[in-house]
C-alpha cells in the first residue's frame, strides 16, 4: 500500500512561479507595513525591555485567559487564533516538504496533523468567523456599536479564504479519488457538496485551478494587508503582551527632576516607546470601556477612545514626519500646536479617571491607559498649573497640613480616644510592626471607627505594635495619582527618612492606597518595606490561632473589592477567607472585575452629580446582590459607599469594614453590630 | 509699575477645634502640630498683584512679610508664583495691627512702590485695619474690599465689592488696596519649575528695629484676655410610646423649664 501523502501543487505546477511572485509582493507589503506601523514609536523614550523573557513568554501563553473574560468573544478569538496558527504551520510543513525537499508530509503525520487536525482547525475557525460576524450584525454588544464596515469586510475576506481553501481541497480529493480523503472530512464534504456542479474531469481540473488561484490570491492579499488593517493586532498584540511591564501594572514611573526636560506628557513624543506601541496594539474591542466606571456613568472618558485618539495623533505625526527627531537632548518647550490636552484629549477626560485599573485588567492586549492618563495629568499640574480646583485644594492642604482634606473637624488624635494603652503603643520604639492608620481612616468620624476596630483586634491578639499618632503624615498617594509627582517625591523622601530613623521596616495598614503605595510606589524610591494589608494580617492572626471568631452569621453579606487591594495587588482571597464564616454572596462584578467605588485617582475630592456618581453605580450592584450589608476593606470605599448607602439605598444596606466585622466576632467590642 | 504685597503668615485656620489651644501667658494660640500658612485674603492680594502685572505687561511685584524666620515660607510661595522679589522683616515680640502697619510703613520707605496690596483682614485676628493704617501713615488713599484691579493711564482702576454688587473705583498712585476674595482671585498653582527656581532665589533680610531707627512703635491696643468660647449644650431625650405622648411630655417639660 502507498505511504499516505499527497502531491503538492497537483494540477497547478504551471502557476507555482506566479505564486512565488505573489508571495514576494505580499511579504514585502507585510514587512513594509509593519515597519511603517512600528517605527514611529521611536519618537518616544526608549524603555523596551526583554529581561526575564521566560516570564514574558509565559504571559503570552497565558494570554488566552484574558480572552475568556468574555465567553463568546473568547471562544471566537481562541478558534480563530489557533486556526490561523495551525494553518500557518501547515504551510510551513508544505514549504519544508516541497521547497526544502525534506519529505515530512507523509505517513501518519500527514494523516493526523496535516489532514485531520488542520481540517478541524479550519472548520472551527470558520465557526469562529461566523460567530464574529453574527456578533457584529445580529447580537451586537454595545461595545461593538461603532464597529466599521471595514471590520466586517475583513471577516468576510477571512471566511472566503477558508472556504476557498476547503473547496480546493475538496475538488482535489474528488478529482484524484484521494485514498486518504476521509482524513480531511470537512474538505471531503466540501468536495462532495460541489461535485454535482463539476461532474466531468475537465471541469474538475478547471475548477480546481481557478479555485486554487483564487485561494492563493486571497491568502497573499490577507498577509499583505495585515499591517494596514485591524488584522495588525494579530502581530502587535502578542508582541505588546510580551513586552508588557512585569512589575507594578498601572503604577506610574518616577521622574528625574534634574534631567527631565518637560514634566509629564505634553505631546505624543513624551510617551515612552512601549507606551506608543500600546497604541498600535489596540483592536478597539471596547472591553475596557465596557468596564470603565467613568464611561459607565457617562463621563467624557472612555479608555478605548483615549487610546484611539492618541493613536490618531501618532499616525498623524507619522504622516507629517513631525517629531521624528530623537528626544535624547534636552527637550525644547513643546510647540503649542502639538499639545495633546485639550486639542486631542479633552481636559475633563483625563480628570474623570478613578485609576481603578479595570480597563487594564480587561484589555486583551495588555494596554495600559492609566499611566498615560497620569502622564497627561502630570503635565497639566506641574507645567501648566491648571487642574480641577478641588484637586488643587487637596494638593495645597497636603502641603500645608499633611493631609489632603479641607474643612475637617476632627483631630488626628480623635480615633485613639477611649482605646487601651495608646501611650504604650505611641512610645513603643522597639515593637517592630507599625500600624499605619492613614489620613482617610484617621480624619473622618465614620472611618476612624475602622482604625479603632483594627487597633482593638491587634490588642486582642496580643500583638506588639506601634502607632505614630498625631505625628503620622500622609503616604502621598492622592498627589501621585493627581499627577503632582514633585510633591509626591518629596513626601516619599520624608517618609522614608522617618521610617529609617525610627527603625520601621514592617507596616500594617487598613488603607489599600497606603498599602499599595508603600509596597509598589515606594519601592521605586528605594523603599524596602514589609507591608501587609489588614485583611492579610487578620487572616494570619486567625490561622495562627491568635484570634478566633465566634458568633452567628445572621446577615447576608457581600464583599466589595477595593481597586488598590484587588486589581493593583491581587489580594482577592484573604478578605474572603476571613469572611469564611459569613453568609457571603458574590456580586457578578467582583475580584478583578469589581466596580470601583468612585473614590480613587483624586475623584474622592470632586463633587459629582448624583446621577453620575460611580458610587451609586456600585451601590446598585450591591442592592441587586440582595445582601443586607457590604463588607469592604478600604476607608475610601467606606466613605463613598456609606454615602451611597444612605442616599441611594435609603439606608437599606449597611457598609462595614472587615476589621469591624472581625472585631464583633472576637467579642471584645460593642462596635457596629452586623 | 511697582506693586508691593504684604503677606502675613498665620496659624493654619483649619486647625480642628479639638486641637486648638491658647497660651494664656502670651495671650496667643499655641502652634502645636499646626502649620503656618499665608493668611487667605493675602493670597488673594498676591493673585491680584500678579494679575495687575500681567495686564499691564510690565511691573515688579515685591512680597513682604514680617515675623520670625519661619515667615520665609510665605515668601518662597510668593516667589514660586513669580513675585519678582521678596523681603523678610525680622521682628521680635508680639506684633499687632498697629505695630505691623508701622513696620510696613518704615519698610516701604526703602522700596519703590505705586500700589500696596494687603488682604482685607488677617485670618487669625480678623482686625482688618493694617491696610487703612498703612495708607494713613503714608498719607495716601486706601480702597478696601477690592477683588480685581488694573493699571491704566497713570491711575488704578479697581473693582470694589459692596453689599449689593460692586463699585468701579479709580484712584491715583500711589495707593493702598485691601483685597477680598472672589472667584477671580484664587491664588494660582505654581509650576514645578518655578517652585524649584524659587528655592534658589534670595530673600532680602531686613530688621524691624533698624527700619524703625530704634524706636518701638506704639502698640495702641492690648489684649486683656483670650479664651476659647465654650458652647454648653444639654440634651435631654423625651421618652414616650408614641408621638402624642412624646409631644405632651415635651410640652410639659418645656413649661417646667419656663421655655414657653
Ligand atoms: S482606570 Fe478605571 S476609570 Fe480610569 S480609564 Fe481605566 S477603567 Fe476608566
Ligand atoms: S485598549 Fe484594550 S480593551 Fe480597550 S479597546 Fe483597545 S484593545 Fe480593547
Amino acid at each position: 500500500m502507498d505511504i499516505p501523502t499527497r502531491e503538492v501543487y497537483w494540477n497547478v505546477h504551471a502557476y507555482v512561479l506566479l505564486m512565488y511572485a505573489m508571495a514576494a509582493v505580499s511579504v514585502g507589503a507585510f514587512l513594509y507595513g509593519f515597519y511603517r506601523k512600528i517605527s514611529p514609536i521611536k519618537i518616544g523614550a526608549h524603555d523596551i525591555s526583554l529581561d526575564r523573557w521566560p516570564e514574558r513568554l509565559r504571559g503570552v501563553y497565558l494570554w488566552e485567559k484574558r480572552f475568556f473574560r468574555q465567553k463568546t468573544a473568547g471562544f471566537m478569538h481562541f478558534v480563530m487564533l489557533w486556526g490561523a496558527v495551525l494553518l500557518f504551520l501547515g504551510t510551513v510543513v508544505v514549504f519544508i516538504h516541497e521547497d526544502l525537499r525534506i519529505r515530512i508530509m507523509a505517513g501518519s503525520f500527514y494523516l493526523v496533523f496535516q489532514s485531520l487536525i488542520l481540517d478541524i482547525a479550519g472548520f472551527l475557525a470558520i465557526v469562529g468567523m461566523i460567530v464574529a460576524l453574527a456578533r457584529r450584525h445580529l447580537f451586537r454588544p454595545a461595545r461593538l456599536a461603532n464597529g466599521t464596515a471595514a471590520d466586517s469586510l475583513l471577516l468576510v475576506l477571512l471566511l472566503a479564504l477558508l472556504v476557498t481553501g476547503f473547496l480546493v481541497q475538496g475538488v482535489r480529493i474528488v478529482a484524484t479519488r484521494d485514498l486518504w480523503g476521509a482524513w480531511s472530512p470537512v474538505g471531503l464534504a466540501f468536495g462532495v457538496g460541489i461535485s454535482p456542479l463539476i461532474a466531468d474531469p475537465g471541469a474538475q481540473l478547471l475548477a480546481h485551478k481557478s479555485l486554487w488561484l483564487l485561494h492563493a490570491a486571497l491568502a497573499f492579499a490577507t498577509i499583505g494587508i495585515i499591517p494596514y488593517t485591524k488584522l495588525g493586532h494579530l502581530i502587535v498584540a502578542p508582541v505588546n503582551v510580551f513586552l508588557r511591564p512585569l512589575d507594578g501594572t498601572g503604577i506610574p514611573r518616577p521622574i528625574d527632576f534634574e534631567k527631565e526636560g518637560v514634566l509629564g506628557v505634553a505631546t505624543i513624543s513624551d510617551f515612552t516607546a512601549k507606551q506608543l506601541l500600546d497604541l498600535e496594539a489596540c483592536t478597539a474591542c471596547g472591553r475596557c470601556e465596557e468596564r470603565c466606571p467613568a464611561a459607565r456613568t457617562n463621563k467624557p472618558l472612555s479608555p478605548r477612545q483615549l487610546i484611539l485618539d492618541l493613536r490618531s495623533e501618532l499616525r498623524a505625526r507619522r504622516a507629517t514626519g513631525v517629531g521624528s527627531q530623537k528626544p535624547d537632548q534636552e527637550k525644547a518647550e513643546p510647540a503649542p500646536a502639538d499639545l495633546l490636552v485639550p486639542r486631542a484629549i479633552a481636559d475633563e477626560a483625563i480628570w474623570s479617571c478613578t485609576t481603578c485599573l479595570a480597563c487594564q485588567k480587561e484589555c486583551p492586549a495588555h494596554i495600559e491607559p492609566v499611566p498615560k492618563i497620569i502622564g497627561l495629568r502630570r503635565y497639566q499640574v506641574m507645567e501648566v498649573g491648571e487642574f480641577p480646583a478641588k484637586l488643587e485644594e487637596a494638593s495645597n492642604s497636603l502641603e500645608k497640613r499633611g493631609h489632603p482634606f479641607t474643612g475637617i473637624s476632627v483631630s488626628r488624635a480623635a480615633w485613639m480616644e477611649g482605646l487601651d494603652d495608646v501611650d504604650a503603643h505611641l512610645n513603643a520604639k522597639e515593637a517592630g510592626t507599625l500600624f499605619w492608620v492613614g489620613c482617610s481612616a484617621a480624619l473622618n468620624e465614620r472611618t476612624m471607627k475602622i482604625a479603632a476596630a483594627f487597633y482593638r483586634v491587634l490588642t486582642a491578639a496580643g500583638i506588639e505594635f506601634r502607632i505614630l499618632g498625631t505625628k503620622e503624615p500622609c503616604c502621598g498617594d492622592p498627589v501621585r495619582r493627581i499627577g503632582n509627582e514633585y510633591q509626591y517625591a518629596s513626601i516619599v523622601q520624608q517618609n522614608l527618612d522617618t521610617f529609617k530613623s525610627q527603625n520601621i521596616t514592617s507596616i500594617v495598614t487598613t488603607c489599600p492606597h497606603c498599602f499599595s503605595a508603600f509596597k509598589n510606589d515606594y519601592a521605586q524610591f528605594g523603599g524596602n518595606l514589609n507591608v501587609t494589608h489588614h485583611s492579610q494580617f487578620i487572616l494570619d492572626l486567625m490561622r495562627s490561632g491568635k484570634i478566633s471568631l465566634a458568633g452567628t452569621a445572621d446577615k447576608k453579606l457581600t464583599y466589595h473589592d477595593p481597586c488598590y487591594l484587588g486589581r493593583y495587588n491581587d489580594v482577592y482571597e484573604p478578605p474572603r477567607a476571613v469572611l469564611a464564616g459569613a453568609r457571603l454572596v458574590e456580586m457578578p462584578s467582583s475580584r478583578s472585575s469589581s466596580t470601583c467605588c468612585g473614590g480613587g485617582g483624586g475623584r474622592f475630592w470632586i463633587d459629582e452629580q448624583p446621577q453620575s456618581r460611580v458610587s451609586y453605580l456600585r451601590m446598585q450592584e450591591i442592592i441587586d446582590s440582595r445582601a443586607e450589608a457590604v463588607v469592604t476593606a478600604c476607608p475610601f470605599c467606606m466613605l463613598m459607599l456609606d454615602e451611597a448607602a444612605k442616599s441611594k439605598a435609603k439606608g437599606q444596606v449597611e457598609v462595614i469594614d472587615l476589621a469591624e466585622w472581625v472585631l464583633q466576632r472576637i467579642g471584645t467590642s460593642d462596635a457596629v453590630p452586623v | 509699575m511697582n506693586i508691593v504685597v504684604c503677606l502675613k503668615q498665620i496659624l493654619d485656620p483649619e486647625i480642628p477645634a479639638q486641637d486648638f489651644r491658647i497660651d494664656q501667658e502670651r495671650k496667643e494660640p499655641t502652634q502645636g502640630n499646626a502649620s503656618l500658612v499665608i493668611s487667605p485674603f493675602d493670597e488673594n492680594a498676591l493673585e491680584v498683584a500678579l494679575q495687575m502685572r500681567e495686564r499691564a505687561g510690565e511691573g515688579r511685584v515685591t512680597a513682604i512679610s514680617i515675623g520670625s524666620s519661619s515667615g520665609t515660607l510665605a515668601l518662597r510661595k510668593a516667589l514660586a508664583v513669580k513675585a519678582d522679589q521678596a523681603v523678610h522683616v525680622a521682628a521680635e515680640g508680639t506684633i499687632n495691627s498697629f505695630t505691623a502697619a508701622a513696620i510696613l510703613g518704615a519698610a516701604l520707605k526703602k522700596l519703590e512702590f505705586d500700589v500696596v496690596l494687603c488682604g482685607r483682614q488677617a485670618g487669625d485676628w480678623d482686625f482688618g485695619v493694617v491696610g487703612p493704617l498703612l495708607a494713613e501713615s503714608l498719607g495716601i488713599p486706601c480702597v478696601p474690599f477690592v477683588t480685581e484691579a488694573s493699571y491704566a493711564g497713570g491711575a488704578i482702576q479697581a473693582k470694589r465689592q459692596t453689599l449689593d454688587g460692586y463699585d468701579l473705583v479709580k484712584a491715583p498712585l500711589p495707593v493702598v488696596l485691601t483685597v477680598t476674595n472672589a472667584s477671580t482671585n484664587n491664588l494660582r498653582y505654581p509650576k514645578v519649575k518655578d517652585v524649584m527656581m524659587a528655592d534658589r532665589k534670595e530673600i532680602l533680610a531686613w530688621e524691624a528695629a533698624t527700619l524703625l531707627g530704634g524706636e518701638s512703635p506704639d502698640a495702641s491696643i492690648e489684649v486683656r484676655d483670650l479664651f476659647i468660647p465654650v458652647h454648653k449644650v444639654e440634651c435631654e431625650l423625651i421618652e414616650g410610646d408614641n408621638a402624642t405622648e412624646k409631644a405632651l411630655k415635651l410640652a410639659r417639660r418645656m413649661r417646667e423649664l419656663k421655655l414657653v
